[in-house]
């Protein structure tokens, strides 16, 4: 087993390291980037050489640790800094998100698990539908739901009206939270609740029935070990729909997070070039948290998987 | 009771439905996706009275917009009508090109290979959900990709979403492939000797491909939500405008064409102030999108899943009609299977003529030879290159009128061909007049007493002279030179410039500040650039070669000695004439709207002496289209206008002064469109801009869409782009709608390449008869 975590972790750092390097690439690319044909010939409006010289700078400054005492035009901060402030909001509604989107998504998979004498077609479509709604409308409803409330005034348990964009106040980042938690909430919902379908008619259940159990209990003791480890499993897709989601709630909530930063700083460049290292810093940041993240959660599923299985 | 399969049938009618909007946008909407309204007044009743009420544009859902206008005032529901097949182009196009991929990959890697298995896993774990929209963020952001025409865009879009994603792809077909491979029956095929490639396109794909189908609809589903996001962050298909609502204030950039993404991309601004319609309803348009395909790829799964299904069998007999191998064995046997074999003869026929079919014929022909004929004469010596106000361009201007009498064409007024407008002014400076210096030296003593001269042209030129030194008697020498004296060390300023355009740029700025009265303005590159001279306050001078060298370099001591400029002793002319149309003398009213076209060129030159072929071509194609139009037999409905505006490269040019001073086709006419023609150059491109003002619009995007349709028929290679030309810009917006051909490329202009050699006959010749075409043939001008 040590083997193979050995090599899964090897595989992800290698493959971090060729993810730096597109990064660094990447992050260089001038806005203005355009080609001309020149006689037949493709003429782009970069200096190749001046591009060379930025990447093995940026590569220098990233590697040297340099970059996180680099000072960045216009901000008064230096990139360590950005990415300490940034990161840590981003992190916050991530985790709660993360834990919100569980406390909501089990209780439905094992509540939609039991309505069972409905067609299955027809239920397909109940799953089918919440997933095929492209997250941007749902973080768009709930934006306007928290306009809508703010313009009303309404205040809910005494806390409010809460503003639907910006971060002034931490009441501000309950409806970011809410907008990212959604649906990775109806993906663990569904998980759940086919995890519990699978079982749910196998032997031991029969027999836990058989001799008295509750429902809750044969839930909660005899199906729940399945659950977990189909959770565990799908834990990799998870994470993965909520940054890309984090992205999106960033920039339509207005909420400063590592993302909101990256664009803004990738709209407006300086013309010393630190607005580009601030990016390549905010942008590795994010690739290193993904990456651990994901080397964790497969670590886990390495050591986990199977002892919960037996 | 037969079980329905509801996904299947909900998601083929929302696929249907979908496919439907796509081909037949019109059926579905009668409003242009590009039509700005500007503003909409209505009356709102409190307290029992009336108050007139106006709205600027974003409003929201009403009678006439039904889900609301977003930012310029167009129509919401028709730009999701009309952009519905674009979003779904896209997404099709970048299915095929993943499978492009993913198949061969994802068979070999499924039939055994490690490599590329490992070449699989490494792009399926690489680019996940993230790291993709992160990537085709920065790719697709670049300038060169968000200025490109719609179909290249979709194809950009297409490769570089497919490149990102079609591990996933693979890794799926990668399963079902080697799920396949541990069957029995496969055991059967090895046991009877059939090499891995015959098992794998005899045994393999007929039993992938049913999983194969459903899983492509749901990668469809995948990839326009791939899009839906990454809209969010400013990228989608398409060129965009820059948008500029309040002066002074951020533009920002906004499509020009309908399409989904564009539209959800405003969402961003537009939630937080609570114009939801603005992203609500092309969020909604996505989810539709999403939900059709999603549905679809899992009633397909469901339908693969039963073993008597009819849709299954439907799809599989679909291999044994398109298979080439049955078709031949069916013409073998003709007798037996004379029906299909007809059939499918004849389909491919009328496939292979449909995309041999030659390109359609104008009406009347742009006669090239006869547009070189007008050349070569109006680039002689005796016109001097045709500097406004001066004899050659006067000249020039009376062979333009004695053509266009020729061709019986009409004065504008009955009596005039021509419109004169103030030329050069003593007084100021604000005009930026064209003047000619024909004698100039420069001498340069270094600081060891070492002497060299420069001669004007070969050295250096000039790009202002001081204005007043001009008429200045007192200070000519006997020889009557001007001689002015310096060092580049305190008196004289030099300065590099990183290019011409900036040259010019500063000049117009700092005419009126404090200069040094010489300033030698070097450019960083040695290049031969020929500029017109303008009067000023001061000398500005580029200097060339050894000269700019030197001064760069070191600090002299400088005589500058130059013989008074010429300066122009005509006013500015416009030329105008007109061919009637049917309705020339009928009165404009509500039953009978009168329009009128203008067709304009410049034909004034850059520089003394120097004729610049590429820029009299301009006014050639102009002559040429008068000569095809007035030998027609046929009488056109509308009026037409040949315009051939004067000083163009003054900064008070004739169009301009036609537009602010006197406009001579106005009220008279319900609408005015204006085409305009600029410059050829040694390439075969086309440049088209079109532009239809705000006050005045017209509905365009159909009539773009025609245009398209037609240049591709005729294999022509054209772009949208607005033109460069200055007469373009200088005629205003007082109009219904202009439209401007040019080459897009001047920086040949007055070089050495500039000649009549050089001249692409090509690009004359497209220009000319596209507006020709456009006026006899096109539904929307005819």
């Amino acid at each position: 087993m040590y083997k193979k975590i050995t090599i899964k972790v090897i595989s992800n750092i290698t493959i971090f390291l060729i993810i730096s390097f597109i990064v660094i690439l990447l992050t260089n690319i001038p806005i203005s980037l355009d080609f001309d044909d020149e006689d037949g010939k493709l003429v782009s409006n970069m200096n190749y050489s001046e591009y060379k010289e930025d990447v093995v700078k940026s590569a220098e400054i990233l590697v040297s640790g340099e970059i996180l005492e680099y000072k960045v035009f216009g901000k008064g901060k230096n990139v360590g800094e950005i990415i300490k402030l940034t990161l840590s909001r981003s992190m916050r509604i991530f985790s709660i998100a993360l834990l919100f989107s569980l406390l909501i998504g089990i209780p439905k998979g094992i509540f939609d698990s039991r309505r069972k004498n409905k067609q299955s077609n027809f239920k397909l479509l109940q799953t089918l539908i919440p997933l095929s709604v492209p997250d941007v409308l749902t973080i768009s409803a709930v934006q306007l739901f928290g306009f809508y409330l703010y313009r009303k005034n309404v205040s809910i348990l005494g806390i409010g009206p809460i503003m639907h964009m910006g971060y002034d106040y931490w009441s501000q980042s309950i409806y970011p939270i809410i907008a990212l938690s959604l649906v990775p909430a109806a993906y663990i919902a569904r998980v759940t609740a086919s995890s519990i379908e699978r079982v749910y008619d196998r032997d031991y259940i029969l027999t836990a029935r058989g001799k008295g159990c509750s429902e809750a209990r044969i839930i909660l003791n005899h199906t729940m070990r399945n659950v977990l480890t189909d959770l565990i499993g799908s834990f990799p897709a998870i994470t993965a729909i909520m940054f890309s989601s984090l992205f999106i709630v960033e920039r339509i909530f207005y909420f400063p997070g590592v993302a909101f930063e990256m664009l803004a700083l990738y709209a407006k460049p300086s013309a010393d070039g630190s607005t580009t290292i601030a990016l390549l810093g905010l942008a590795m940041s994010i690739a290193i948290i993904y990456f651990v993240i994901y080397t964790l959660l497969e670590i886990i599923n390495q050591v986990l998987g199977p002892r919960l299985e037996n | 009771m037969k079980k329905i399969n509801f996904p299947l049938c909900i998601g083929i009618i929302l696929l249907t439905f979908l496919l439907l909007i796509s081909v037949f946008p019109k059926k579905f909407t009668d409003k242009d996706p590009n039509y700005e309204q500007i503003h909409r007044s209505y009356t709102v009743i409190e307290n029992e009275k009336e108050y007139p009420k106006v709205d600027f544009p974003p409003w929201g859902p009403n009678e006439k917009n039904i889900m609301g206008v977003d930012e310029l005032g167009r129509d919401i529901y028709a730009r999701i009508i009309y952009g519905t097949s674009v979003t779904l182009k896209t997404a099709l196009l970048v299915l095929f090109l993943r499978l492009l991929l993913a198949i061969p990959f994802g068979i070999v890697a499924g039939v055994g290979s490690k490599a590329v298995s490992t070449i699989i896993h490494f792009f399926n774990t690489v680019f996940t959900a993230l790291p993709t929209l992160f990537v085709a963020f920065f790719i697709l952001n670049i300038s060169y990709v968000t200025n490109l025409e719609v179909d290249e865009s979709i194809m950009i879009f297409g490769i570089v979403l497919a490149i990102l994603g079609w591990g996933k792809l693979a890794k799926q077909i990668e399963e079902k492939a080697s799920q396949i491979m541990k069957e029995e029956f496969i055991e059967g095929e090895i046991a009877i000797g059939k090499s891995k490639i015959e098992i794998a396109i005899q045994n393999m794909i007929p039993h992938l491909i049913p999983s194969l189908i459903s899983t492509l609809f749901i990668e469809v589903g995948l990839i326009i939500f791939l899009l839906a996001q990454l809209s969010i962050f400013g990228v989608f298909v398409g060129p965009r405008i820059n948008f500029i609502k309040i002066e002074g204030h951020r533009g920002w950039n906004t499509a020009v064409n309908p399409e989904w993404g564009s539209m959800l991309s405003r969402i961003v601004i537009n939630n937080r102030i609570g114009n939801y319609w603005v992203g609500l309803y092309p969020a909604l348009a996505f989810t539709i999108g999403i939900l059709a395909f999603n549905l679809t790829g899992e009633g397909l799964r469901i339908e693969f899943e039963k073993r008597t299904s009819r849709v299954a069998s439907t799809i599989r007999k679909f291999g044994f009609v398109f298979s080439p191998k049955v078709y031949f064995k069916q013409i073998l046997r003709f007798k037996e299977y004379y029906k299909p074999v007809i059939v499918k003869t004849l389909s491919i026929l009328l496939v292979v003529t449909y995309f041999n079919i030659p390109p359609p014929k104008s009406l009347y022909k742009f006669e090239t030879d006869k547009a070189m004929l007008h050349l070569e004469e109006l680039t002689k010596p005796k016109y001097e290159g045709r500097i406004t106000g001066f004899e050659g361009n006067y000249m020039a201007g009376e062979y333009i009128i004695e053509k266009l009498k020729q061709y019986g064409l009409e004065p504008y007024d009955g009596e005039n061909y021509t419109q004169s407008f103030p030329g050069f002014d003593l007084e100021s400076v604000d005009n930026f007049t064209n003047v000619i210096v024909d004698e100039a030296y420069i001498d340069m003593v270094s600081k060891e007493g070492e002497v060299s001269s420069y001669e004007l042209g070969e050295d250096f030129i000039f790009i202002t002279v001081k204005q007043d030194d001009i008429f200045n008697e007192k200070i000519l020498d006997d020889e009557g030179y001007i001689r002015l004296t310096g060092s580049t060390a305190s008196l004289i300023n030099v300065e590099k410039m990183e290019s011409s355009d900036r040259i010019m740029q500063r000049i117009y700025n700092d005419r009126f500040r404090a200069r040094p009265n010489i300033s030698f303005l070097t450019l960083e590159e040695d290049m031969d650039i020929i500029l017109p001279t303008y009067g000023d306050n001061v000398y500005n001078i580029i200097p060339k070669g050894d000269l700019a060298k030197r001064l760069n370099s070191d600090d002299y001591d400088v005589e500058l000695k130059i013989k008074p400029a010429r300066v122009p002793s005509y006013d500015g002319r416009n030329i105008l004439a007109v061919l009637p149309g049917k309705d020339r003398s009928e009165p404009n009213n509500r039953d009978n709207k009168k329009e009128i076209i203008i067709i304009g060129s410049s034909y004034d030159g850059i520089i003394g002496g120097n004729t610049s072929p590429m820029v009299t071509s301009k006014a050639v194609i102009n002559l040429e289209i008068a000569r095809v139009l007035s030998e027609m037999e046929e009488v056109l409905d509308k009026t037409i206008v040949f315009a051939f505006w004067d000083a163009s490269w003054q900064s008070e040019s004739g169009a301009r002064y036609y537009n602010l001073k006197d406009r001579i086709f106005t009220q008279q006419y319900n609408s005015i469109y204006y085409f305009d023609i600029g410059t050829v150059n040694n390439k075969n491109n086309m440049n088209i801009g079109i532009h239809s003002p705000g006050a005045f619009q017209v509905e365009t995007y159909e009539m773009k869409k025609d245009i398209t349709k037609w240049l591709k028929k005729k294999k022509i290679d054209y772009k949208f782009k607005s033109s460069r030309n200055n007469t373009y810009y200088d005629i205003g917006l007082n109009m219904s709608l202009k439209i401007g051909v040019d080459s897009g490329n001047y920086m040949n202009l007055g070089t050495d390449k500039d000649n009549i050699e050089n001249i692409s006959r090509i690009q004359m010749t497209n220009m000319g008869q596209f507006f020709i075409d456009l006026i006899t043939m096109n539904e929307h001008f005819k």
